[in-house]
């Protein structure tokens, strides 16, 4: 990886946020949670119960789900998902916050229900570990990426295979539907990722990084116009779905966070319109988070964990943050706006 | 969102089989086999296994709704290829195998007609189970209309941005709208009763969850009040018509047509006219803005008309310009006549004649969603087979082949090169186009043959010297929030966020239990 570092480091013309004097955004709440290994995935449902600040599922390679129900006081104990063999890695919530979904090592995906933690649906297919699982709107189809490389559609209410899509010529990193559910986003080890037409399974776009870089997590802008894909160089990039195919059609492109080995995770944070971020875990166990349209870094929540920050997400509801802490940090942390600014 | 990425140049009819929705029980059938790898759930037996009589896309194409002969109507995930919901019995279909004819959804997809026998249902899919889903609009036709027999419903279609009007034709001719938008909540609640009142009777299988209440519903007399029906076509004898106006009166206001006897009708696009189809005319009645009449604007004989033959069907394109006739020919064959509509005169002209002119008999017709096919089911040599016809000319693009079952309904998809045919066994054929595999590379092309490729000397060599990224280049604000509707959507009245999309009702075990109270 011999980009950013070899010519010119991009940092170098960003303004620190910690050195401009300007207050910090998030402040993380004192309530925070542990998994007994690390943490790779976190989501927060789209919709929470009065009172609460957000509801926030956590799936960590000690082969459990955690669900904690934040509050602006504390939070309570958290209810625990037992069922896959192996460990999580990646999880998603359907749009009326109802169901769970999880990925995992045991080549497996479970639906669960989220009130009670039953599982409901096991959906077996994958011939390898699963990766990346994504509900689409309306909760009637469920997308997964794997090791085996394939994307496959499944029908949550039966845990029918409905097609597979040989997709990719590595590791599927990342999947993701459009807000409508019509297409889908795939990302890879391969360096493509590519967006599907969810009825044909045909490929309507692929387009890749300059240098091909292996890309780590894949998601859709929540309107659909643009894809938002980390990649192996450290870089973040927001490309505009509708005018790009190959190279080039790049619309932002963030810089500082260290991300060359492990797929960390990034996420939008748009429920406040004054405020519209881009958050993406890294390496360095730092939590980066820039503006979307001026690509400068507003905040980085420094040290946020004592290791790789592979999970972090933004309420859609809120302003709120969850981040998790990988193998040496295993926690979950949450964070809101700062008192003085709201 | 999706259409914007498509190819422009696509193939654009169907070609093949893509998946078959199967609702009877048992195993797939082999005409699944060979298709791609979208797979096809075999249900459980709970659905209908009757043959299809009626299928339609919603207007985002998300959903299709299929209507048996035994008067089921099942609503099918178009994606992933499921059923959503099912509605047993929900016309009369005792005496005759026709069971549901028309089924048509609302512009906002939250209501769904179907019509058949003597009964029109709304089907308020917004709702939840246990509110109540169905209301029945018209419950026995001819003893609404006091006892004048008007025949079993032959078709039903919904006004455009009226979702509570429908054109609705008789076996015997008659053509009406009927408006339930007076229909309050309460009234439909009681119409549900009378209707399980008037089940009992019959003796019809009483569904169960049902509870009676002691509240009588509505008479004939309260309910015709409350429906506007507009008669554009009677051709009961002058005593009947007497008897039906005393009847009708309350409610409409009648307009002697000349039309002796329909055949079919259709509303344009706009939904302000209607055209009616005779024995071997076409007539095309004007809605006047704010009367309540509906006006004979123009009548035009078809001219290839014989004294043997019938117009059974009309279809009107998409973009309103122009409509197809099925025609029965004298000799016992059908014949596809389009005739595109000259916005002058509103006098149409022949564009296209169905050269095929043997004993075909077509079962349904449609046009493409961009109005430049036309298809036309019929069952010849022991197969289903659907014609293409580019709709400009006269010139078959391509004969599909099905499978060895008579196609009785069809239906093509509002966005995509799709097309669902009901077949005689009760399933659904998904037809669509082989994927596209010049997207998964950007440069890719498909070559004819192969050719021997000759690399340049440094053409994959590996380029370190990755450029600077351009700051300036990235200075344009993105918004990664606003929700535009796609163009083709442009004239709905709702907003992006509002589009219906059905409840998903539980999933694995649970799913099953909840089917249970879908089925009110």
């Amino acid at each position: 990886m011999s980009t950013a570092d070899a010519d010119g480091s991009p940092k170098r013309r960003r303004e620190n946020p910690l050195e401009s004097g300007l207050p910090p955004e998030f402040t993380k709440l004192r309530y925070h949670g542990k998994h007994t290994k690390a943490i790779s995935c976190l989501k927060c449902a789209p919709t929470s119960r009065e009172g609460s600040l957000a509801l926030v599922a956590t799936g960590s390679s000690d082969n459990t789900i955690k669900l904690w129900d934040v509050t602006s006081s504390s939070g309570s104990s958290p209810s625990t998902f037992k069922g896959h063999a192996s460990g999580i890695n990646d999880l998603d919530w359907s749009s009326d916050s109802r169901y769970v979904a999880s990925a995992s090592d045991d080549k497996n995906i479970r639906i669960w229900d989220a009130p009670t933690g039953m599982p409901l649906v096991e959906l077996r297919g994958h011939t390898s570990f699963v990766f990346a699982v994504a509900f689409n709107a309306s909760a009637n189809l469920l997308v997964s990426g794997g090791f085996d490389e394939n994307v496959k559609l499944w029908d949550p209410r039966t845990g029918n295979c409905v097609s597979t899509i040989p997709a990719h010529s590595e590791p599927i990193t990342g999947v993701s539907f459009n807000r409508d559910g019509t297409c889908i986003v795939s990302s890879s080890f391969d360096g493509l990722v590519r967006i599907w037409d969810t009825a044909t399974s045909s490929c309507l776009r692929t387009f890749y990084a300059e240098g091909n870089p292996p890309v780590s997590s894949v998601s859709f802008s929540p309107n659909g116009k643009f894809v938002l894909a980390g990649t192996l160089d450290d870089k973040l990039r927001l490309w505009n779905v509708s005018n790009v195919n190959g190279e080039g059609g790049v619309a932002k492109t963030y810089v500082g966070r260290h991300n060359t080995k492990f797929c960390c995770g990034s996420a939008f944070s748009v429920s406040n319109p004054d405020r519209q971020r881009i958050l993406a875990g890294s390496e360095d166990g730092s939590v980066y988070i820039w503006s979307i349209n001026s690509r400068n870094l507003t905040q980085v929540l420094k040290d946020a964990h004592s290791d790789i920050v592979l999970a972090v997400d933004a309420s859609k509801e809120r302003e709120f943050i969850a981040t998790g802490g990988s193998e040496k940090d295993k926690t979950v942390k949450f964070w809101t706006p700062t008192k003085a600014d709201n | 969102m999706n259409i914007e990425l498509f190819d422009p140049f696509r193939p654009p009819i169907p070609s093949q089989i893509e998946a078959t929705l199967i609702s009877r029980s048992g195993t797939n059938s082999d005409t699944n086999s060979g298709t791609n790898s979208g797979g096809s759930g075999t249900l459980s037996g709970r659905l209908s296994a009757a043959p299809m009589s009626a299928v339609k896309f919603n207007r985002r194409g998300f959903y299709l709704a299929a209507g048996h002969t035994d008067g089921t109507v099942v609503v099918w995930d178009v994606l992933s290829r499921c059923p959503l919901r099912t509605f047993p019995s929900c016309v009369n279909s005792e005496d005759d195998e026709i069971g549901v004819v028309s089924l048509d959804w609302s512009r906002n997809s939250r209501t769904l007609m179907a019509a058949g026998d003597e009964d029109v249902l709304a089907i308020n899919l917004a709702a939840t189970p246990a509110e109540g889903i169905r209301v029945p609009v018209i419950e026995g036709l001819s003893r609404l209309l006091g006892g004048v027999d008007v025949g079993a419903i032959k078709s039903a279609q919904l006004k455009i941005r009226k979702d509570t009007c429908a054109l609705i034709v008789t076996t015997e001719g008659h053509v009406f709208t009927v408006d339930w938008g007076k229909l309050g909540k309460e009234q439909r609640k009681q119409m549900r009763m009378k209707k399980r009142e008037r089940k009992g009777k019959r003796g019809w299988a009483k569904r169960g969850g049902g509870h009676q209440d002691d509240e009588s519903g509505l008479d004939d007399d309260e309910i015709l009040e409350l429906l506007k029906i507009k008669i554009l076509c009677n051709p009961t004898s002058a005593s009947y018509k007497s008897k039906m106006k005393a009847k009708v009166e309350k409610s409409t206001r009648m307009e002697h047509s000349t039309v002796d006897f329909a055949t079919a009708a259709s509303f344009d696009k706009s939904g302000h006219s209607v055209f009616v189809t005779t024995r071997d005319s076409v007539v095309v009645f004007g809605d006047e803005a704010s009367a309540n009449t509906h006006k004979e604007l123009y009548r035009w004989r078809v001219e290839e008309s014989t004294s043997h033959s019938t117009i059974k069907g009309i279809t009107l394109s998409p973009k309103g310009n122009a409509f197809v006739l099925r025609s029965s020919g004298g000799k016992g064959g059908e014949r596809v006549l389009m005739y595109a509509i000259s916005c002058k005169d509103g006098k149409p002209d022949i564009v296209f004649k169905d050269p095929v002119n043997t004993s075909n008999m077509f079962d349904d017709c449609v046009f493409s969603n961009d109005g430049e096919h036309l298809v036309a089911a019929t069952y010849g040599r022991s197969k289903g087979v659907l014609l293409l016809w580019t709709s400009d000319q006269n010139f078959l693009a391509d004969t599909l082949e099905g499978p060895n079952l008579a196609m009785h309904c069809m239906a093509y998809h509002p966005t995509r090169s799709c097309i669902a045919t009901g077949m005689a066994d009760g399933g659904i054929d998904l037809w669509g186009i082989p994927s596209s595999w010049a997207a998964f590379a950007p440069d890719f092309q498909a070559l004819p043959s192969n050719v021997e490729y000759k690399e340049r000397e440094d053409e994959f060599d590996l380029n370190v010297n990755v450029k600077e990224d351009s700051e300036q280049a990235e200075t344009e604000d993105v918004d990664v929030v606003t929700v535009e509707k796609p163009a083709v959507y442009a004239s709905d009245s709702e907003d992006e966020e509002e589009v219906f999309s059905l409840k998903m009702l539980g999933c694995g075990a649970e799913a099953d239990a909840k089917d249970g109270l879908a089925v009110l």
